[in-house]
């Protein structure tokens, strides 16, 4: 198998198990992958380069350690991770404005923290920052976060074994917006606009639900469930018995247009999708 | 295959004049309250507190209950409400009987007055109790919420009578038995008969739904509606012909057995809830459930210690102050913006943005308002408990807050006018 310093330790171990005890026999700190739930947190989330640091070794002993089972090292060289430059936002901001997290304890005991994480990145105000310490940079979780929910991040090597990740939390689309209007997208329609809108998703973009048979909360309950397999591209109709206010007030925080057409008592018909870029 | 009948929403003339009604009389108790914080350190049965204790009950309480009920019946039962009319009805003879009830209390003007006032009350639980029976039709179409909703609605109407009877005697004695007695019949029907079933019955349909959570324990309720009307009944007719006794305990028991398979029901929804959020509006029922259970623990020490009045004190200010407002405060908010809320943008259409219900009121204000009113029912629960005026009127400052925060935003709710931005 062809390594470099960008493969992961769990394709490693997926691709010979031997690998764990070569890594292992390296160095000392990287003792801690033998322990079976550990190594589930982590191996999926560290790369050989990663491993390295952490064991505080360089990546071709690793290699070398590899190389009788097969594995073959090609120096990649560095896996493009030019410096960072510190961003802006981190300048001028005390230790105050910061929320920290400290995974590591989390990590030693073998739980996984991302549940945690996503929690208390949550409960940081918008356009707040976050931080994560851990012993390796979560690569993962900022492809995870910087997808949605934070502005941008930036990594701070402490030390061999700190990294401090920092996550800038988004403001709100169009928190920009005055007026008790801003920040939501429903839309109550007439018949002309709500077929314009419906005619961008046709049938192969839409699925289509009806849940006006069923008792409550049980729309409610449908509703969010095929909310959560939605395809970015594509919408959700459906056919209802009444403005669903709770359920809009639920989604409210997420990035959902909602299109309403009341045709009459009892029946309606909404349109829900994520606003495209 | 469920049956797809639609209920259609009351007119508004049906359920907004009680929230309007209510929350002013929320206002008015505090105020109250805080003329005569004295009340609060003597026996229970003196004139201040008889009109302070029937704001509460019958004008907040009460009269929110009505509104909310009114509201929910068609949701629950899936059915139109039997006659907004009636509805509508009900609030006059309410206000007009709970004001003149209080006003005569507060004067101990015993009387016609205060019978008239007894009466309209009286008028106003006979039309509920029909409104609720024929919109529940529960003869053709069986739940448990179901007969909660009568049986308490029963309760209400066994309550105002009773309570009639005492207003008469206090003017006309005519019972041969004692005064205080019944009064602790009446005030216990109204509580555990009328308050507790009510809040069960509707508590038990409405928190799964706002939690998504279902509970598979229906059982747990059965159990819930025999204990409570069993331990009721049989401390009625027991206390009615042989005097409250020690026997008492065993009817609390039962009452308390029957409430702890409630909140086990609930627990079993709340634990299996999809919807993780928990809002401030929650966090009030989570509190007042704590104030039922502290004032069931309360009433050995009522019981066995009469002379000390600041038990029974704070039996009633937990249960009023701590329970049956800490309700109404937070679920105040999760059915009055959205009723207004149809009112005013259910049937626009035409490209039009829309607030949601949570945008019609401040939602800023209702975490004060929690949070005062966690800070005045301890101080007022420590004030009663020792006996302290000082510590009573600094609570009672602050229960006025608590009543300025809450109507802002009941008003500011039903002041909205429909925005629609160009």
């Amino acid at each position: 198998m062809q390594i470099n310093g960008q493969t992961k330790i769990s394709d490693i171990i997926k691709a010979n198990k031997a690998g764990i005890d070569a890594i292992v026999g390296v160095a000392k700190p990287l003792e801690r992958l033998k322990n079976p739930i550990l190594r589930k947190v982590m191996a999926s989330r560290v790369t050989l380069t990663e491993a390295a640091k952490m064991g505080g070794c360089k990546v071709q002993h690793l290699a070398d350690a590899l190389a009788p089972l097969g594995f073959v090292f090609e120096d990649t060289g560095a896996p493009g991770q030019a410096v960072k430059q510190r961003p802006v936002w981190l300048e001028n901001v005390s230790g105050w404005d910061i929320t920290f997290f400290d995974v590591r304890p989390v990590i030693e005991n073998g739980a996984d923290p991302l549940k945690e994480i996503l929690h208390r990145f949550k409960e940081v105000d918008e356009g707040k920052i976050f931080c994560i310490i851990n012993s390796f940079v979560p690569t993962p979780l900022i492809h995870l976060l910087e997808q949605e929910k934070a502005e941008d991040s930036f990594v701070d090597q402490a030390t061999d074994t700190a990294f401090y990740t920092y996550f800038l939390k988004k403001k709100k689309a169009n928190a920009v917006a005055v007026g008790p209007h801003r920040d939501k997208k429903i839309i109550m329609d007439d018949e002309p606009a709500f077929q314009a809108i419906c005619a961008n998703y046709a049938d192969g973009k839409r699925k289509e639900i009806d849940v006006r048979h069923l008792e409550m909360p049980g729309p409610m309950e449908t509703i969010l469930a095929e909310l959560e397999i939605l395809p970015d591209n594509m919408a959700l109709f459906v056919h209802h018995k009444r403005v669903p206010l709770y359920l809009l007030e639920e989604i409210s925080d997420r990035n959902i247009e909602v299109h309403i057409r009341q045709i009459g008592e009892g029946n309606v018909k909404m349109l829900l999708f994520k606003p495209p870029k | 295959m469920a049956d797809i009948n639609i209920a259609k929403a009351p007119p508004a003339s049906a359920v907004l004049p009680f929230y309007a009604t209510g929350s002013l009389a929320f206002c008015a108790l505090c105020l109250l309250l805080f003329l005569s914080p004295a009340s609060l350190t003597t026996h229970y049965f003196n004139p201040h507190l008889l009109a302070i204790v029937h704001t509460a009950a019958l004008g907040w309480g009460t009269m929110i209950i009505f509104g909310a009920a009114h509201q929910l019946l068609p949701v629950i039962c899936q059915e139109d409400l039997f006659s907004p009319g009636m509805a509508t009805f009900s609030w006059y003879t309410l206000t007009s009987g709970a004001f003149l009830l209080i006003w005569s209390f507060w004067n101990m003007w015993v009387g016609w007055i205060m019978i008239t006032g007894g009466s309209l009350v009286i008028l106003s639980a006979i039309m509920y109790l029909i409104n609720v029976l024929c919109t529940s039709r529960i003869c053709k179409k069986y739940t448990l919420q179901k007969l909660f909703l009568v049986t308490s609605g029963c309760w209400l109407l066994f309550t105002t009578i009773a309570g009639l009877l005492l207003a008469i005697n206090l003017a006309f004695p005519f019972f041969s038995k004692n005064h205080l007695d019944i009064l602790k019949l009446h005030a216990h029907a109204g509580l555990a008969g009328w308050f507790l079933q009510l809040i069960t019955g509707v508590s038990s349909k409405l928190v799964p739904m706002f939690l998504l959570g279902k509970s598979s324990k229906e059982q747990l309720l059965k159990y819930a509606y025999a204990l409570q009307n069993a331990g009721m009944a049989l401390f009625l007719l027991d206390g009615y012909f042989m005097g409250v006794g020690n026997r008492v305990i065993i009817y609390i028991i039962l009452v308390l057995t029957g409430s702890i398979c409630w909140i086990l029901y609930l627990y079993d929804a709340y634990k299996h809830r999809v919807r993780k959020k928990t809002d401030t509006q929650m966090k009030h029922t989570f509190i007042s459930m704590i104030c039922l259970v502290c004032s069931f623990a309360l009433l050995p020490l009522v019981y066995y210690f009469p002379d000390s009045h600041q038990w029974a004190l704070l039996y009633g200010t937990l249960l009023f102050m701590g329970w049956v407002t800490g309700i109404i405060l937070g679920k105040t908010f999760k059915t009055l913006p959205f009723i207004v809320w149809n009112g005013h943008y259910k049937n626009l259409s035409g490209k039009i943005k829309v607030p949601l219900p949570k945008q019609l009121y401040n939602e800023g204000l209702i975490v004060w308002q929690f949070r005062l009113y966690i800070a005045a029912l301890i101080l007022l629960s420590a004030g009663v408990i020792t006996r302290n005026l000082f510590v009573i009127r600094i609570a009672l400052g602050i229960w006025l807050a608590v009543a300025a925060v809450y109507i802002y935003n009941v008003l500011k709710i039903l002041m909205h006018k429909t925005t629609v931005p160009q």
